[in-house]
């Protein structure tokens, strides 16, 4: 069974005695190493469900336990120290430069100085912040994107097991984003950490998420995969905020390893592969243009994870089976390569 | 004139130094104790809310009372002499100080300190390495106009017995003696010159951060 980084149980907040709950009864259990997305408009309570976790709010009733622990029976400052947090106005110190942020947390845990500096050292490499150029610079010397950067870098500084991002990229351009967007997917991965990830983005949800919850009035509507989300949204308002995206838009924003099924050994020598992290935009692509009868997806390193035949996609509700369709989708796929 | 001057100081070489000596103590001393008390008042204020009005309020009051009232105030509660000098001039310097410190607190950011607690830095630590460095160039101003107010306005001491270089300039004021007035003046202005510019420059190197 996996573990569960985080649990909620029934947990309720109000702000005061007589008003209304920003959040009301959640309960909610996100798998250790699993990227999850909590996505909904502003007063839906997602940011402060996150603070719930690292108690800079206290759940009004109802119980959050980290690894199993309760965590109001947790030393508060150790327990915040094992959680990076990062937050959408970067919240870096002014004062200090970009190593002394860095090093806030190590010092504080009484690293030695060697340690500190190879870890400082480590992380900004990580973040693609040459330490050489940039160790020494203040945060009002930096760009939006470069702060960011260096939020995530001070958040991972002691290796916390979890993450909680609150809108962090949400006041960068859109390419400063979808960079920093495929660095977190590929830092999740590589050291497994479990990451918790507000935004109000559907685009960005979806693209990160592995699960997304959706919220509204402080209540979860769903809490699924993105495939689900979109297309078996689980009730109206599921379906408004997700109406928007149009078929293509939706293929563009969910990953192959969505809905990647078992290879069963025996795949044409000449199938056309993608990537776990392309989107199945990408493997329509590849039908239209190859006349393959599945797509093959790989990792990274370019093992077989699996494959995703033409039939799949006929499971997509409201998709028109017929040669039309597929001159049509051909001419989607190729309006938006272009647009 | 200045030659005058010059001359002057040099025949009353003692009287001269008594003076600037009486002068610099009685701001040094008020600047010291204004600090210890307006600083932590300023934090009080900024920190909890019961406390922010009643002390806002004095020191709003206080602000606009010239100082030679407070001095001339001070004569039938603290008789003459110094000690009435240094508490007019306390509570001249207090407000500016207090304000400063209070808006040094208030103004920083809410991210960083959101940041500060989320990370699980204790109250003990973002209060000495965030918060009182980035309150510290607003205070720093607040102490600035201070100082240059109270060695301004320790001139008017004299008018109480409370020594230093204002002793020349009522003296040059009574006689229409202009060399008296400059032997006072002058280096009032320099000694208020040559702070401010110090401060200035202590200021500059805290406040290095904020320029890009």
């Amino acid at each position: 069974m996996a573990v569960n980084a985080i649990e909620l149980k029934n947990v309720s907040m109000r702000f005061g005695k007589d008003s209304k709950d920003v959040v009301k009864n959640v309960s909610i259990k996100i798998p250790e190493n699993s990227f999850v997305t909590v996505l909904g408009t502003s007063g839906s309570g997602k940011t402060t469900l996150i603070k719930l976790i690292n108690r800079l709010y206290e759940a009004t009733s109802g119980e959050i336990f980290f690894f199993g622990k309760n965590i109001r029976e947790l030393n508060v400052e150790n327990y915040r120290r094992q959680i990076g947090y990062v937050i959408q106005q970067s919240g870096l110190f002014p004062h200090m430069t970009v190593e002394q942020n860095v090093a806030v947390i190590p010092k504080m845990l009484k690293w030695d100085e060697k340690r500190t500096q190879s870890r400082v050292d480590e992380l900004l490499k990580l973040v693609r912040l040459p330490p050489a150029v940039f160790k020494n610079r203040f945060p009002s010397q930096l760009s939006g994107g470069q702060q960011q950067r260096v939020g995530i870098a001070r958040a991972l500084a002691a290796n916390p097991s979890v993450l909680l991002m609150d809108e962090p990229f949400g006041a960068l351009d859109a390419i400063t984003r979808q960079k920093l967007q495929a660095e977190i997917l590929e830092i999740q991965k590589r050291f497994r950490k479990t990451i918790l990830f507000v935004t109000h983005d559907v685009h960005e949800a979806f693209k990160l998420g592995e699960r997304t919850v959706i919220m509204k009035g402080g209540e979860i509507q769903q809490y699924d995969t993105p495939y689900n989300i979109l297309f078996h949204p689980a009730n109206e308002f599921v379906r408004r905020i997700v109406s928007s995206e149009n078929f293509v838009e939706k293929l563009r924003v969910l990953r192959a390893s969505s809905i990647v099924h078992p290879s069963d050994g025996i795949e044409a020598p000449d199938a056309p592969s993608v990537n776990a992290g392309d989107t199945l935009l990408d493997v329509l692509d590849q039908f239209l243009t190859t006349n393959a009868a599945a797509v093959l997806v790989t990792d990274k390193q370019g093992g077989l994870l699996g494959r995703i035949t033409w039939e799949q996609f006929r499971l997509i509700p409201g998709r028109p089976d017929s040669e039309i369709y597929r001159g049509a989708a051909l001419r989607a796929v190729k309006g938006v390569r272009q647009g | 004139m200045i030659y005058k001057v010059i001359q002057y100081i040099s025949t009353h070489a003692d009287r001269f130094t008594d003076a600037l000596e009486t002068h610099l103590l009685l701001s040094g001393i008020t600047m010291v104790l204004v600090i210890l008390l307006a600083v932590p008042l300023g934090i009080l204020c900024a920190k909890k809310e019961s406390f922010e009005a009643p002390i806002m309020h004095v020191v709003n009051a206080l602000k606009v009372l010239p100082v030679l009232v407070l001095i001339v105030v001070m004569l039938p509660l603290l008789g003459v002499g110094f000690l009435p000098a240094l508490v007019a001039l306390l509570l001249q310097a207090i407000p500016i100080i207090v304000i400063n410190t209070y808006s040094g607190f208030k103004n920083i950011d809410p991210g960083v300190l959101e940041s500060a607690v989320g990370m699980g830095l204790s109250k003990k630590t973002i209060f000495w390495k965030v918060e009182f460095p980035l309150a510290m160039p607003l205070i720093l101003t607040g102490i600035r106009i201070g100082a240059i107010d109270v060695i301004a306005g320790a001139m008017l001491a004299s008018y109480i017995g409370g020594g230093g270089l204002g002793d020349f300039i009522v003296n040059g004021i009574d006689h229409s003696d202009h060399v008296m007035l400059m032997v006072g003046s002058i280096p009032i202005a320099f000694i208020a010159v040559v702070v401010d510019i110090s401060l200035a420059l202590v200021q500059r190197h805290l406040s290095r951060y904020q320029r890009s």
